[in-house]
């Protein structure tokens, strides 16, 4: 299963026919492709002369904190109970000297990672969502957080 | 092939810690050299009067497989809203690359750790700075940030549901 950093491969065109350097230099580029690497789920992304300046990636690393996913707890929880154990349980339920109170607090999803592609140019920054190809045109400062 | 970083919850030194990229980092009673596991145990009482801290928790991002050509630009941010409702707060502050120990009193320099949102970041790479490169394979990078949370008296009890904190970084 590809990570999603890598969904996308990118490829750029020179007068002078060089390679894509590895530290991210596009200057002098004329053409930027941004092609996904399974070639069918996302959309592909030319650009053409633009006055490139540079090229990275962005990732956004999720990580649950300060507390713990309550459903996933108590399903962890119920795996565990013994088959004696659900036996009682079973058996005080059809005495019926107590109802069962389903587990019924709000789940929420957690966020995702992700990562962007971040052409930079000499008048503007392209964020390419890796996650659905879309894109996002920003002023040249501007630091997209995700 | 895309670096895989992983963030790590410190527990001896500042280079000790245990992989949470897919757990939960849970604030205990005790310490993380005592537990980093996401249980029920250890939990922070309600107190009559004022309010009870946590230990703190250190995290760390870990190189576990290198990049291309380095990673730089590391941030923290949350969605800027406590989920937790009333009476519960969390500090954050980063110390650098100086372990320190794992204490129980307030932390002093902190600040909400919801403040520090997308618009404006946790640095997480002043002192231990970047770029990390390929040969940073196998270490930790960027520098700690410690958090703790506070319970007060007017908190509601029991286990909360996690909010989520983002480590952003800059690959190439």
């Amino acid at each position: 299963m590809s990570i999603i950093a890598d969904l996308y491969r990118v490829e750029a065109i020179w007068p002078d026919a060089r390679e894509l350097p590895a530290n991210g230099d596009l200057s002098g580029a004329v053409k930027v492709s941004l092609i996904p690497k399974d070639g069918i789920r996302l959309p592909r992304h030319d650009l053409i002369g633009l006055p490139f300046v540079r090229r990275f990636k962005r990732y956004f690393k999720r990580v649950p904190v300060l507390g713990f996913n309550k459903a996933a707890y108590f399903k962890e929880m119920e795996s565990k109970i013994t088959e004696a154990r659900k036996d009682a349980r079973n058996a005080r339920n059809a005495r019926k000297t107590s109802t069962p109170v389903p587990f019924n607090d709000k789940f929420v999803e957690p966020k995702l990672d992700e990562c962007v592609n971040v052409i930079c140019l000499k008048n503007a920054r392209l964020y390419i969502c890796n996650s659905n190809g879309s894109v996002l045109v920003t002023p040249p400062d501007y630091e997209l957080y995700l | 092939m895309a670096a895989t970083i992983q963030i790590h919850e410190m527990t001896t030194n500042a280079d000790t810690g245990v992989n949470k990229t897919s757990g939960t980092v849970r604030f205990k009673n005790v310490a993380s050299t005592t537990s980093t596991t996401a249980d029920a145990n250890d939990p922070i009482p309600i107190p009559a009067a004022g309010s009870n801290l946590s230990f703190v928790k250190k995290l760390r991002p870990y190189m576990e497989a290198p990049p291309d050509t380095n990673i730089s630009n590391i941030r923290w941010y949350t969605d800027g809203t406590n989920g937790f409702g009333t009476g519960i707060t969390v500090n954050a502050k980063n110390i650098g690359i100086t372990f320190g120990t794992h204490y129980q009193t307030a932390m002093s320099g902190g600040a909400d750790l919801f403040g520090y949102t997308s618009a404006s970041p946790l640095n997480g790479d002043g002192t231990d700075a970047g770029p990390f490169v390929p040969a940073d394979d196998g270490t930790y990078i960027g520098d700690i940030i410690e958090l703790q949370i506070a319970v007060a008296s007017t908190a509601i009890s029991g286990a909360k549901t996690a909010e989520t904190l983002t480590c952003a970084y800059d690959e190439i």
